[in-house]
């Protein structure tokens, strides 16, 4: 905590005067100190939402992971070896801890609000870290790197999750750009305050399920309780990272991956994951789904393959849903959405085998079925996105007193 | 949860110098208690309360349950503001029905509007609990919620010069300070009093003035009687549904506590101060109380006898410093009267 300052974040003016300096530097001969400039910025940001004791956790989470990453640094020997898996380990343990997680809830009573200081996102880069370490020594790494790396003011928070060599090639860049390019940027910043900050805020109260018990209560009502809050996500999320994009390219930061590529227009719950939170798609079948698969289907009979996959898909999803939570809703929105996934993909199999690939391209091209897919991916996923908001039983409640009144 | 709804997850700053300027949170079920461990807290003792157990111009820590819960005692702080006794009854009945058991319940009544006549929700006590979880969201379709939030939304749009001026104005850092920092001037805010542009504390007070008349036979008695019955009646409930035991803490008004408040008040409706009596009311309720039998903890003694101001310059409601005297007199109480030890 910083006397007098709160938490500094993305809508409130703090968040805008220490941006507003990183462009002034990015624009000035100085440009040189910007690298140390981003690690001190998001270590205030950092510092304005934790406490003495959530700094102590924050310093505990941050050194072992760069100590280990030093000493790996280039050196392709140390690829797959155990220190990283340990500390990798480690790293994972202490987050479970710190986000509290039911079998790891062991600090008691002691307040540790770092978890919501997207140690999550945090974890992300270190673990990219560990794992690429011995084939990134062709890329500068330092303390202060490392620290500007994994603080990042622009996507601290809620990210996106971006590469070492992206953040690298980024940094490279660092100046004022062109008239254009400024114009876009600048454009997509406010875009992005205006969806975060005004338009998304308006979806948010009829999103609460509880407004399904108003006797009254029909199916327009329902209709708006189910889609507002997918609304409200995409545009606060979307928003989110329209400023902090919109930010980093005024500061000339090109390579800040994109998280979002019109999510609710995706034809089933695969192509879904491609569109929504991409950075954290990308990364997950990286370092979970990829390995995971490739573990199970290597050791499994040849016939029993889809069957591995499909069991990927189910842990890959679990873990997801855990990472998006601590409690029992979430793990029951990450199995709606594996099992999505599974069963689009059965179904693609069983058309592929009557129709043929031909006929299968045919019929994805065919407007009626297109559509169709849209309507059932977006009306699936928003009903597994009320989970995020609501416990199973507080939903099945709720849906009684509107179904059976 | 029945009645007044505390949002869960809130985080909220209430800042009104030179009164106070704190955050008040509340747990994921609304509650103005601990995230972690509320769940072990739920095993302990139950306080049901309203503004003032709720704390809601205190921090978090300051709260009389917090502070107990310091003492060594696992404490549940089940208050919500604006609650009225038969809303807290029906949160302990809740909970009660959601299979959770306390060591023993406690209601926090301090002496404003909670003396009435509760016929009603003795009758409430005998029917089932209707599950209505939160009933200001069930008043309104999910339809009007969204029309409402367009129409707020309107507001921001409105790029008239006007109305761009007067929402650049209510946004700004100085317009709030204006409002409500200049009383952390104490020129300023001696200045917004004279000029009429603050209320006089001293003035505000939601007891009839009728229930401060010396004289015996005063037809509003009967409501402490009344008061009194339900709580007999909740007593009852307690010890029939959860077996545990039940007792009440009264606390003082602060026209009870700060007698300079209390001849304002007289002066201002034009009474004359020797014919009415500030502590009538709470005495008359813990005369009631104490005639059923039910386990009571006075904390007038404590507080009167404390030589620090316990209420806020512009607000009744107790201070850090008499929620810390509470907590203490519960603390010395529980055993004696209740025979709790302490279970932390």
């Amino acid at each position: 905590m910083i006397p007098g300052l709160g938490p500094i974040a993305p809508s409130g003016i703090a968040f805008l005067a220490l941006m507003s300096g990183l462009v002034l530097l990015a624009w000035s001969p100085r440009r040189d100190l910007f690298m140390q400039a981003l690690a001190l910025t998001g270590a205030v940001m950092a510092i304005s939402w934790l406490g003495p004791r959530d700094l102590l956790a924050m310093l505990a989470f941050q050194i072992v992971p760069f100590i280990v990453v030093r000493r790996m640094w280039g050196n392709k020997q140390a690829a797959a070896g155990q220190t990283a898996v340990v500390v990798i380990a480690l790293q994972i343990v202490l987050f479970l801890i710190f986000k509290r997680y039911a079998w790891f809830d062991v600090l008691g009573s002691i307040s540790l609000p770092v978890s919501i200081i997207g140690i999550s996102y945090i974890l992300f880069r270190q673990i990219h870290l560990l794992i690429e370490a011995p084939y990134l020594g062709h890329l500068p790494f330092s303390a202060g790197r490392y620290m500007a790396f994994t603080l990042s003011p622009w996507t601290l928070i809620a990210g996106p999750i971006q590469r070492y060599d992206g953040f690298c090639k980024g940094l490279a860049e660092i100046g004022r750009p062109a008239n254009d390019k400024l114009l876009a940027a600048l454009h997509r910043t406010v875009t992005g305050l205006i969806k975060a900050f005004v338009l998304a805020p308006v979806l948010l109260p009829s999103a609460d399920i509880g407004l399904l018990g108003h006797p009254s209560s029909n199916w327009l009502d329902f209709i708006i309780v189910l889609y507002s809050y997918p609304a409200y996500l995409y545009l606060n999320f979307s928003g989110y990272v329209d400023v902090v994009i919109g930010v980093a390219r005024t500061c000339g930061f090109k390579t800040l991956p994109e998280n979002f590529n019109h999510p609710y227009l995706a034809r089933n719950v695969r192509d879904f994951w491609t569109c929504w939170h991409m950075s954290f798609g990308i990364w997950v079948r990286h370092y979970v789904f990829t390995p995971l698969s490739t573990a199970l289907i290597r050791r499994a009979p040849a016939q029993l393959a889809g069957v591995m996959m499909a069991v990927t898909v189910m842990v890959t999803f679990y873990l997801v849903g855990v990472w998006h939570g601590t409690t029992l809703n979430f793990v029951a929105f990450g199995l709606m959405q594996g099992a999505g996934v599974v069963i689009s993909a059965f179904f693609e199999q069983i058309l592929r085998r009557f129709l043929g690939r031909q006929g299968l391209q045919a019929l994805d091209k065919n407007k009626l079925f297109h559509g169709a897919s849209i309507f059932i991916t977006l009306n699936f996923t928003c009903l597994s996105f009320l989970l995020l908001e609501n416990q199973p039983a507080d939903l099945a409640r709720a849906f009684q007193a509107f179904f059976i009144p | 949860m029945y009645g007044t709804f505390q949002k869960p997850n809130l985080s909220v700053r209430r800042f009104n110098p030179p009164n106070y300027n704190v955050t008040n949170t509340t747990n994921s079920k609304g509650f103005r208690d601990s995230e972690q461990g509320f769940e072990d807290d739920l095993a302990g003792v139950w306080m049901a309360g309203a503004s003032n157990s709720f704390g809601g111009f205190l921090e978090d820590d300051e709260i009389m349950s917090a502070r107990l819960q310091d003492l060594g005692y696992k404490i549940a702080n089940l208050s919500s503001e604006g609650h009225k006794l038969h809303q807290q009854m029906r949160v302990v009945r809740h909970l009660a029905a959601e299979g959770y058991r306390p060591r023993a319940v406690i209601f926090e009544m301090t002496l404003n509007n909670i003396v009435g006549d509760y016929d009603y929700a003795i009758k409430e006590l005998s029917e089932p609990l209707v599950i209505n979880r939160d009933e200001k969201q069930t008043d309104i379709r999910a339809t009007q919620v969204l029309e409402q939030s367009v129409r707020q939304l309107g507001g921001v749009t409105d790029v008239s010069l006007f109305g761009l001026k007067k929402r650049l104005i209510n946004n700004s850092a100085v317009y709030t300070w204006a409002k409500v920092g200049v009383n952390g001037v104490p020129f300023l805010r001696d200045l917004t009093l004279k000029w009429g542009m603050r209320a006089d504390v001293a003035l505000a007070n939601s007891l009839s003035d009728s229930v401060y008349r010396k004289e015996t036979g005063n037809p509003e008695y009967v409501y402490f009687g009344k008061t009194a019955d339900y709580m007999a009646v909740i007593r009852d409930w307690v010890a029939d549904h959860l077996g545990v035991p039940f007792g009440i803490v009264i606390v003082p008004s602060g026209h009870h506590l700060n007698s300079d408040w209390f001849e304002r008040y007289m002066t201002h409706l034009g009474l004359d101060a020797n014919e009415h009596d500030p502590t009538r009311p709470y005495d008359k309720l813990l005369q009631a109380l104490l005639a059923r039998n039910i386990l009571v903890l006075d904390t007038a003694p404590a507080l009167q006898s404390a030589d620090v101001f316990l209420s806020f310059p512009d607000d009744g409601h107790t201070n850090a410093a008499g929620h810390d005297i509470i907590a203490r007199e519960l603390a010395a109480w529980l055993p004696t009267a209740l025979g709790l030890e302490p279970d932390l």
